[in-house]
């Protein structure tokens, strides 16, 4: 999986889930000011991406200093990086 | 809601009290500020009505909002508004939702946010979905005079937790069939 196609399954999972428009899915975009996701969707977030990607994205510390999609996209190429590491 | 009487009519459907398991999350389309109003209409009184953290500061609500036990969604962190919430069930009372979060700026469905289906079901109680039409004619947005409409209430099936618990995730499954069965209500409109 390239890294484009890594950022195109998230951000396809993600306007699908959260009923977005692929118009926002911007890498700068900002999860609470730009996308109106809350702190209930972010816990939702992971659940979707874990499905969609097959891989656990689990960590908490990790998540927490996620702002934007484009620091999501790059969290989980990490992710997906150390499993085939 | 006496008040709305000069304007036109509130009809209520599906609303009988039998009809309506309680306690139970109620979920609400938002169109209007005259939505409040017209939970009205509900069979029950013993609710508490979620709101984000603006009407609040309107000094002319503030007090009545704290009085009736109004849940602010904002001002508390999660675990805190759940305790909130369950402490509303503890008590034999509901809770009510409006899942877009805010009104509808074209009179179409907006996004629906998880914490009511959270909510339900944590506390294993039903959600009451509720498809409002017509308060969005009575004071269009950026208009100034209140003009005639027929306002409709239609309580639709409570949606009960366990028809969802098979899913992945579960609240996520049921905002979807809620949303849907809402929709649906306001189409045949």
């Amino acid at each position: 999986m390239t890294e484009k196609e890594v950022i195109e399954i998230a951000n396809v999972a993600l306007a699908e889930e959260f009923e977005l428009e692929m118009e926002q899915m911007v890498p700068e975009a900002r999860f609470n000011d730009d996308l109106g996701l809350d702190s209930l969707d972010a816990v939702d977030m992971v659940v979707v991406l874990e499905q969609a990607f097959g891989f656990k994205l689990r960590d908490n510390q990790a998540l927490r200093e996620i702002r934007t999609l484009d620091d999501l996209h790059k969290y989980i190429l990490r992710k997906k990086s150390e499993l085939e590491g | 809601m006496e008040f709305l009487r000069p304007f036109g009519r509130v009809r209520k459907e599906g609303l009988q009290k039998e009809r309506v398991p309680t306690p139970c999350v109620f979920v609400a389309n938002h169109l209007s500020f005259f939505d409040v109003y017209c939970m009205g209409t509900l069979p029950v009184t013993n609710f508490s009505i979620v709101v984000r953290a603006w009407p609040f500061k309107m000094w002319f609500y503030a007090p009545f909002m704290r009085a009736a036990k109004y849940l602010n969604s904002e001002q508390l962190d999660q675990e805190e508004f759940m305790a909130q919430c369950r402490d509303v069930f503890d008590r034999g009372g509901s809770v009510l939702f409006f899942p877009e979060g805010h009104r509808s700026r074209d009179g179409e469905l907006g996004r629906f946010y998880s914490g009511a289906f959270k909510v339900a079901l944590d506390n294993d109680v039903p959600v009451v979905p509720l498809a409002i039409s017509g308060t969005d004619k009575l004071l269009p947005r950026g208009q100034w005079v209140m003009r005639p409409a027929e306002v409709v209430v239609e309580g639709l099936e409570p949606v009960y937790p366990r028809q969802f618990m098979h899913e992945d995730v579960p609240h996520l499954a049921m905002r979807k069939y809620v949303k849907q069965a809402i929709a649906a209500a306001r189409k045949r409109r």
